[in-house]
C-alpha cells in the first residue's frame, strides 16, 4: 500500500490503515517525544496524544511536504502544549545581554542515552528551545511564535540550555576520569 | 584524540538517526482511545449477519428460478409426444408435397440455429478437467438428444417395429457422445452427423419397410418443420439450463456484487395520527365529539438492501410520538358531580392520583338547554392521549421509474413497540396529568403503504421524500364507534449508498 492510499484510509477511519500507519511511524515520532519531553512515561502520554490528533486531522495533511515532517510537526506541537504552559522557574536575566555561548568540550564515551538524559532534565522551556533549535532547526523567530516569547528570551533561554548541558557533560566526565583513575 | 567540539554538534550527530520503538502498550491505548474503534466494531457484525441472511434469500431465489427451470422439463418432454400424434395423423394423411431431398436440408437448417448450444458444447469442453461438471453436462447432452432420437424415430416409423427404433436410437446415442467428446467439434461436422444419422435411418427404413417412402414424404412435409422447430426450442430450453451451469460463478459474483448495495438514511417525518372511521379509543360517549391531531415527529434511521436495481427490502427504527385530542369534554372534580349519578369514569384510562376523582362528559351528551346551571359555567376542554412508539418497519420498495429522479412504490408492516403513553386532560383551562391508556397495546402493528421519490445528489447519496400511510391494526384494544386508527407521514431523509 502506498503512502497516499494509506492516509485515503486514515482518513476514512479504517482501522488497519490507522494501525499501519502507526507501525510505520511510530518509532520516529517516539524519538521525538522522547527528546521534548521529560522522561520516558511522558513521553509515551505524547506520542499517544500525538497519533490522536493524527488521526483526527489527518485530512489536513496537504500533500505539502514530506509526511513524516508533518506528522512530526504534530509530535513537536504536542509537546509544546504540554510543557509551554509550565513557567517552571527560571532565572531572572537580563536576555539581551546574553550572547551565543559556545561550549567546547570534547565528546568521545558520550551515549546518546546520557546525552538524552540531561536534555530530558533540562527544565522545561530549556528543553524545548534547545530541540527546535538546535536538533531540529527551527529559528529564533519560528520559537518565539511557537512559544509566545521574545526571540530575545529564546536566544538566552537556549544559552542556558547550552551551559547546563555542558557542566553535566563535563560533571559526568569527571566522574568518569575519577572512576577510570581509582 | 580528545577533539573539542561545539556542544550543538555533538547532540545534533548523536541525535542524527535517533530513532526508538515505543513500547506496545503505547498503540493499545491509541486504539482503545479511537472513538470510531468501537462502533466498528459492532455495526459491520449487525451487517454481516444481515447479508448472510439477504445471501441466504437470493440463493433460495435463483435457487427456486433454477429448479423451476428443471420441473419445466418433463413438460416439454410431453411436445414429441403431440408430435407422434400429429405425425401418425399426417401419416394416414399421406401428403406428397416436397421431396426427400429437403428433409436433410431442415435438418441443417435446425442445427444452424443450433450453433449456439455448440458453442456452448465447446465451451464445457475447454473446462473439461473439471471431469464431474462435463459429465454432467454430457448427462444432459445425452438425455437431449435421446427425446431427440425418440421424437425421430417414432416420427420417422409410426408403424415401425421397436428393433429399428432401437437401432436408431444407439447410433444417434453414439454420434451423440461423439459429438461430446470431441470439444472442437464443428457445426459442419455435427451437421453431418445429423445427417448420416437420418440418413441411416431413413436407408434403415427403407430396407426394412416399404412405406418408408411415406415416412420420408411425411417427414419432408411442412409439419416436420414444425416439429424441428420444436426440437429446437426443446434444446434452446436445455440450453439455457446449461447455461445457467456454466454461468453458476457469474451468478455468484452477481451476488457479491449486489451484497454492497446497501443503503442507511436517517429519516425524519412529520406524522399526522387520526381515525378512518368515526369512533373513541376512550369511551362510547365520545364517538362522535370532533378528534384532532397535531403533527408530531418521526426520527428515525432506515437500512436498506438492494435484492435487485429495482427491488430493495429495507428495515430501521423510527421513534414516533403521535398524540390524539378528543375535545368538547367536560372535565369535573369528583366533588361536583359525585351525587349526580353520572356514569362519568372511563374504563379506558387507568387513572393517576390526581386524575382519580375526576369525571368527564362529552358535551354532545348534553342538551343545552335543559343542562344544570353548572354546564353553562364551563368551558369544554380536551382529552388528550399522548403515546410514542419504536417503530421497526419492514417494508419491501419497489422501483417504477429509475432515473436520476426515482419513483418507488412502498409496501409492509411496521411493528410498534409502545414507550410512552400518557393523558392529560384540560380541567378548568389546566392541562394536567391525569393518567394513561390502559387499552394501547405494548406491541402493535401496522399495514404500510407509501410513494417514495427520490433524487439522486451523486453516485452515493440521494435525497428522499415518501408519504406514507400507516394503517394501525391493533394499537388499541377495546375502542368503541369504528375506530380505525392511522398514521400519515411524509418521511423524508438522505441516503447513503455503500
Amino acid at each position: 500500500m502506498s503512502l497516499k492510499q494509506l492516509i485515503k484510509k486514515c482518513i476514512k477511519k479504517d482501522a488497519r490503515a490507522q494501525s499501519e500507519l502507526y507501525k510505520q511511524f511510530a518509532s520516529k515520532l517516539f524519538s521525538v517525544c522522547l527528546k521534548y519531553s521529560r522522561n520516558y512515561a511522558e513521553a509515551e502520554d505524547n506520542l499517544h496524544d500525538a497519533f490522536i490528533t493524527v488521526y483526527s486531522k489527518i485530512e489536513q495533511y496537504n500533500y505539502k511536504g514530506s509526511f513524516e515532517g508533518w506528522l512530526k510537526r504534530i509530535a513537536v506541537n504536542t509537546t509544546l502544549q504540554r510543557y509551554r504552559k509550565d513557567v517552571g522557574v527560571y532565572d531572572i536575566v537580563d536576555e539581551s545581554k546574553i550572547k551565543d555561548v559556545h561550549v567546547e568540550i570534547d565528546d568521545d564515551d558520550l551515549s546518546l542515552d546520557f546525552l538524552l538524559g540531561i536534555i530530558q532534565e533540562l527544565p522545561d522551556r530549556y528543553r524545548l528551545i534547545f530541540n527546535l533549535y538546535t536538533l531540529d532547526g527551527y529559528s529564533h523567530v519560528e520559537i518565539s511564535e511557537m512559544l509566545d516569547i521574545s526571540v530575545g528570551t529564546s536566544k538566552s533561554n537556549l544559552s542556558r540550555a547550552r551551559l547546563i548541558l555542558k557542566e553535566k557533560i563535563e560533571n559526568y566526565k569527571a566522574k568518569t576520569n575519577y572512576k577510570s583513575l581509582s | 584524540m580528545k577533539s573539542e567540539k561545539n556542544i550543538d554538534r555533538i547532540f545534533q550527530e548523536k541525535f542524527k538517526d535517533f530513532d526508538v520503538q515505543p513500547n506496545d502498550r503505547v498503540w493499545q491505548r491509541i486504539e482503545e482511545s479511537l472513538p470510531q474503534k468501537k462502533k466498528r466494531r459492532v455495526v459491520p457484525l449487525w451487517w454481516q449477519m444481515a447479508g448472510v441472511a439477504a445471501v441466504i434469500a437470493l440463493l433460495i431465489t435463483f435457487g427456486y428460478r433454477f429448479f423451476n427451470n428443471d420441473a419445466e422439463h418433463p413438460n416439454s418432454n410431453t411436445l414429441p409426444v403431440v408430435e407422434r400424434e400429429n405425425l401418425q395423423k399426417k401419416n394416414h394423411k399421406k401428403d406428397e408435397e416436397s421431396t426427400t431431398i429437403n428433409y436433410p436440408s431442415n435438418v441443417v437448417i435446425t442445427d444452424v440455429g443450433d450453433s449456439t448450444t455448440q458453442d456452448n458444447l465447446d465451451q464445457d469442453g475447454t473446462t473439461s478437467t473439471n471431469v464431474g461438471k462435463s459429465d454432467e453436462a454430457l448427462k444432459l447432452k445425452n438425455s437431449n438428444r435421446k427425446a431427440i432420437v425418440n421424437q425421430q424415430t417414432t416420427k420417422a416409423l409410426p408403424q415401425n417395429d421397436t428393433d429399428t427404433n432401437s437401432i436408431n436410437l444407439n447410433q444417434n446415442d453414439k454420434d451423440a457422445d461423439f459429438a461430446l467428446n470431441t470439444p472442437n467439434n464443428r457445426t459442419e461436422d455435427k451437421q453431418n452427423n445429423f445427417k448420416s444419422v437420418l440418413n441411416t435411418s431413413i436407408e434403415t427404413l427403407a430396407f426394412e419397410d416399404d412405406k418408408a417412402i411415406d415416412f420420408i414424404d411425411t417427414v419432408a412435409t411442412n409439419k416436420t418443420l414444425e416439429a424441428y422447430n420444436n426440437i429446437l426450442i426443446l434444446e434452446t430450453d436445455k440450453t439455457s439450463i446449461e447455461e445457467a451451469i456454466a454461468s453458476q460463478d457469474d451468478i455468484n459474483e452477481k451476488e457479491k456484487e449486489e451484497l454492497s448495495r446497501w443503503s442507511i438514511a436517517p429519516t425524519v417525518a412529520p406524522v399526522y395520527f387520526s381515525s378512518l372511521g368515526e369512533g373513541s379509543s376512550l369511551h362510547m360517549q365520545f364517538n362522535e365529539n370532533t378528534k384532532s391531531s397535531n403533527v408530531n415527529m418521526s426520527f428515525g434511521i432506515a437500512g436498506t438492501y438492494a435484492v435487485t436495481n429495482r427491488l430493495k427490502i429495507r428495515t430501521g427504527v423510527n421513534r414516533v410520538d403521535l398524540n390524539y385530542s378528543t375535545t368538547d369534554v367536560f372535565a369535573f372534580t369528583g366533588g361536583e358531580l359525585a351525587s349526580r349519578g353520572v356514569e362519568g369514569q372511563l374504563g379506558n384510562i387507568r387513572f393517576n392520583e390526581a386524575g382519580g376523582n375526576i369525571t368527564f362528559i362529552s358535551a354532545k351528551m348534553l342538551n343545552m338547554a335543559s343542562t344544570p346551571e353548572i354546564f353553562n359555567t364551563k368551558v369544554t376542554g380536551d382529552i388528550e392521549q399522548r403515546f410514542g412508539f419504536i417503530e421497526v418497519p419492514l417494508e419491501l420498495e419497489y422501483r417504477l421509474v429509475d432515473q436520476k429522479f426515482g419513483v418507488n412504490v412502498i409496501g409492509g408492516f411496521s411493528t410498534f413497540l409502545l414507550n410512552n403513553n400518557e393523558i392529560y386532560a384540560d380541567i378548568d383551562g389546566i392541562s394536567t396529568l391525569i393518567g394513561e391508556s390502559n387499552n394501547l397495546n405494548n406491541t402493535s402493528f401496522s399495514a404500510n403503504f407509501g410513494i417514495g421519490l427520490d433524487y439522486n445528489l451523486s453516485k452515493k447519496w440521494n435525497v428522499m421524500l415518501e408519504p406514507t400511510f400507516k394503517y394501525q391494526l391493533n394499537t388499541f384494544s377495546n375502542t368503541t364507534g369504528d375506530f380505525r386508527p392511522y398514521i400519515f407521514g411524509v418521511y423524508s431523509g438522505i441516503r447513503f449508498k455503500f
